[in-house]
């Protein structure tokens, strides 16, 4: 399972983010996914990619995360005792250091709600459909792309996400009352 | 009409002690024959024994003789040799639905008499010894349905108990308990046409077979363009783990290269650990590797070995970029202004560990005509070749150059 991310339909509205921490109740300034403008007219919303070479993994002393079968990337914070390893290791800053409890927490791809046939909340929440949960074994679109232009190098951790690029958009103005191209 | 009473008595003790597990039951026999129990598997591997000596083991059994067959043909006449005793006595074959899996013996240090009485106590014992063995066989074979999970989640870390790693590996005859480490394969430019999955199908072929032919366990996991070979060391071995994997690496990789001229196979090689809790590191670091040996060009990388390249690897690209202008921008200027070729003899310097004499050979070139070159390009660059810090500098670039992030 991995994400779809279609950068053209994406408005910024923050929705999956709230809904993200509405969902998993994580502790203020913890936020397991971000909605950033990346440029004028490109926003892009990340959390865990659920990396098929997750690095975050490697470098943990206390072998705190799992992968399961469906590819979902676990931690257990009992394990964790907050060195941060994995805060560096991971390009896309999904593990989140909480100085409170001194232990990282990151999106679990609301797990608990898949298992009981529901889509992770952010997808759910998503007002325009731009984010979305596909199987990525069998999801193939000749459109679909691998990253986008802000977002972390992919290399070495090949991320769970594939994204949609932003078209050449016509544009329509309003002049002297009519609408012209 | 006394020796038939006894019967029931024997059918019920013998079936009680068939509720707890085999060497309880062969224990039984014993008690109720008053001889020594040995039970072997169909290709006569002891599984238990119960002696009468309780100071006396068996550790295998080097050789077992058919002497006469009985006048009732399912019992014969044996001589069993073990590692430190030799027995005699009657043996039966114990099978299910005609399937032998394995067989029984009652055996003395004399040829003992065959009665009515053992006779009838083999023939039952045989019997619930076979539906116990067939219950272990069916477990057994359910299990190995289980093995692709068992690798994927020995190879993504979710197995935290090394215990339990310990005996599930067992059931595959996998020794997880000295070292290991993870070898990773991979097609190049794959894609999910039927065509590539065939030659990823064949790769997990030639992986197993060369593996195998070596006296190694194939303990393999077949994942989208990958394959994944873990190699487990051996106690008599001669070679480092490291070695053996080195030479089946090569191995692999120029037979795949024989047979498909026109496609790319790679491998990685993740570090080496005794602990089977961290087989998921090795793998990912083969991962590693792999990505990286294929940018630079390593046949078979070692993840261990790759030290500065993983630095650069995953360092912002435009700070690269800054710093490879900064070692050499002066002389790529210098050459497309002049068109020369300085940076070309330069960068066969490096490769040639900063060595006079193989890098004119490399370059076929005179060795003073080298060195003038290497002159002017100290000139150009506005440093001394000499100096360890600049010739670190000089080699960073040049890998930076390679990883292909300029
Ligand atoms: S996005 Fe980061 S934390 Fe998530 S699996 Fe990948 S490396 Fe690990
Ligand atoms: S911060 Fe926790 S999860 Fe991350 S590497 Fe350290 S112990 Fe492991």
């Amino acid at each position: 399972m991995g994400f779809c991310f279609n950068a053209d339909d994406c408005i910024g509205c923050s929705a999956c983010e709230i809904a993200c921490k509405n969902e998993n109740q994580t502790p203020s300034g913890i936020n397991w996914r971000t909605v950033k403008k990346v440029s004028p007219e490109l926003f892009l919303s990340v959390s865990c990619n659920h990396c098929d070479n997750p690095e975050c993994f490697r470098v943990c002393p206390h072998r705190a995360f799992t992968k399961r079968r469906d590819g979902i990337v676990e931690i257990n914070q009992n394990l964790c005792d907050g060195c941060q390893l994995c805060v560096a290791a991971c390009p896309y800053h999904a593990p989140k250091f909480d100085p409170e409890s001194h232990k990282v927490s990151k999106c679990q791809m609301c797990y608990p709600r898949q298992d009981t046939g529901h889509l992770p909340a952010c997808v759910e929440a998503c007002t325009t459909n731009a984010l979305k949960l596909v199987n990525l074994g069998e999801f193939n679109n000749p459109n679909i792309v691998r990253s986008l232009p802000g977002f972390p190098d992919i290399s070495i951790t090949s991320p769970s996400i594939v994204f949609f690029g932003q078209k050449t958009r016509k544009r329509y103005f309003l002049s002297q009352g009519r609408l012209k191209t | 009409m006394e020796r038939s009473a006894c019967i029931p008595e024997i059918a019920t003790e013998l079936t009680r002690a068939s509720h707890e597990n085999i060497t309880f039951l062969i224990q039984k026999v014993s008690d109720l024959s008053g001889k020594a129990v040995i039970l072997t598997n169909s290709h006569n591997q002891l599984i238990s024994s119960a002696l009468k000596d309780p100071y006396h083991t068996i550790g295998s059994i080097m050789a077992i003789q058919q002497l006469e067959q009985h006048k009732d043909p399912s019992f014969s006449l044996y001589e069993l040799i073990t590692d430190s005793y030799v027995y005699w006595g009657w043996g039966t074959v114990v099978a299910y639905d005609n399937n032998i899996l394995g067989y029984l013996y009652l055996v003395d240090s004399e040829i003992p008499i065959m009665e009515v009485q053992t006779q009838t106590l083999m023939s039952l014992a045989s019997l619930l010894i076979a539906s116990k063995l067939q219950m272990k066989l069916e477990i057994r074979q359910e299990k190995l349905k289980f093995k692709e999970p068992f690798l994927f989640d020995l190879l993504y870390g979710n197995l935290k108990q090394k215990d339990e790693i310990l005996e599930h590996a067992q059931i595959w005859n996998w020794d997880f308990s000295l070292q290991q480490a993870v070898l990773v394969f991979a097609l190049r430019d794959f894609n999910h046409y039927a065509t590539d999955k065939k030659l990823i199908n064949k790769l997990l072929y030639i992986v197993e077979r060369t593996v195998v032919e070596r006296q190694w366990e194939p303990i393999t996991m077949k994942r989208g363009n990958q394959v994944s070979l873990i190699l487990t060391a051996k106690k008599e071995d001669q070679m480092s783990l490291k070695d053996s994997i080195r030479t089946i690496a090569e191995i692999i990789l120029k037979e795949m290269d024989r047979q498909e001229t026109e496609r790319f196979f790679s491998c990685g090689i993740g570090k080496t650990y005794s602990d089977p809790r961290d087989l998921f590191r090795s793998f990912q670091e083969a991962k590693v590797a792999l990505e990286i040996g294929e940018l630079l060009d390593i046949q078979v990388p070692y993840f261990e070995e790759l030290g500065l390249e993983r630095i650069l690897y995953k360092h912002d690209t435009q700070d690269l970029k800054e710093y490879y202008e900064t070692i050499l921008g002066k002389m790529i200027n210098y050459d497309s202004i002049h068109h020369t070729d300085f940076t070309e003899t330069l960068e066969a310097y490096v490769t040639n560990q900063f060595d006079m004499v193989s890098t004119s050979q490399a370059l076929f070139l005179h060795k003073n005509t080298l060195r003038y070159r290497l002159k002017k390009i100290e000139e150009i660059l506005g440093y001394k070749l000499d100096d360890i810090n600049n010739r670190l500098n000089v080699s960073a670039a040049f890998k930076i150059k390679k990883m292909r992030k300029i």
